[in-house]
């Protein structure tokens, strides 16, 4: 008896300590969630906008009169057999500096108003997005499109799956397609082409749904092996069935 | 025997609840953000007209 309470302050005090450690392992999952990077500066990240010439007052090409941003969100690792999303979203910046600015050897001029003519006015402006992912499956995988409306958001989503353990490299690019209102002639411009590295993982050779059954089973078998109050609980029930079976008689 | 089973029956557990809690555990999602100005924006400009400009 006295072995037998041993055992179950061990099993609660295993529980607790189990317990514990599956709150820390989502503690620190939810604080990994929210990291940022920004991406290393290129050709088409340009923080601060910096122009070698302006054109000429009245023979500004026509452009969008926003200052947008591009925000892509994806899951680095991921496990294989599991499917998670990438989105990539155009929104509206709204601390964005609408004033040009030019840069003559190292001097900064800004401040000098130039007149640009409104895209918006003149042309159908249409957001494109590919996700190039070679050996992963991609959802859509074909080339997307949605309007591009003053002041307004678009977001591109695609469902990902990688069918085995690795390291997949791919490219999201987005581009912009201008339809001229009055002639009809189309024109393309690629906004940015981000390189994207996902890497699916596994747990001891085991795939995220094989798991995740794995562990539910094993939680449920190991429990009734080895907590010695559940064979209690089993032997009190079955007493008491037997005692109202045999009353009825 | 019994305490043998009960320490089986706690190392099964144990494995489960880490498969489960790798199976269950949400994805790290990394953000990247980008700052377009309106300068890229644009409608792409014609070589001849890009050429004149600078001259």
């Amino acid at each position: 008896m006295r072995t037998g309470k041993r055992t179950l302050l061990l099993a609660f005090l295993i529980g607790g300590v189990l317990l514990c450690a599956g709150a820390v392992i989502y503690w620190f999952s939810l604080n990994k969630g929210g990291s940022a990077a920004t991406p290393p500066a290129s050709s088409e990240s340009t923080e601060s906008p910096s122009l070698t010439a302006l054109p000429p007052r009245g023979t500004a090409q026509p452009a969008i009169p926003e200052r947008r941003r591009l925000t892509l969100e994806f899951p680095p690792q991921i496990r294989a057999g599991d499917s998670d999303l990438v989105r990539l979203t155009l929104e509206v910046d709204d601390l964005g500096n609408l004033t040009p600015t030019a840069q003559i050897g190292g001097n900064v001029i800004a401040g000098e108003v130039v007149e640009i003519p409104n895209l918006y006015e003149s042309h159908h402006v249409i957001a494109e997005a590919r996700f190039d992912l070679a050996g992963m499956e991609v959802r859509p995988a074909e080339l997307v499109s949605e309007p591009l409306a003053p002041g307004n958001s678009v977001t591109f989503r695609w469902s990902i799956r990688p069918p085995d353990v690795g390291v997949y490299r791919g490219t999201i690019w987005l581009y912009l397609r201008f339809v001229d209102k009055q002639t009809g002639e189309e024109s393309q411009k690629t906004v940015s082409a981000q390189l994207v590295e996902i890497e699916a993982v596994n747990f001891l050779g085991l795939s995220g749904e094989f798991a995740r059954t794995t562990g539910v089973i094993g939680s449920v078998v190991g429990t009734i092996i080895g907590f010695p109050f559940f064979e209690e609980i089993l032997r009190f029930l079955f007493k008491r069935r037997n005692k109202t079976k045999q009353v009825k008689i | 025997m019994r305490q043998i089973r009960i320490i089986l029956g706690i190392i099964i557990v144990i494995l489960s609840i880490a498969l489960l809690a790798w199976g269950f555990l949400p994805a790290r999602r990394e953000i990247r953000t980008q700052p377009i100005p309106p300068a890229e924006l644009q409608l792409p400009t014609p070589v001849s007209l890009y050429m004149q400009t600078l001259s």
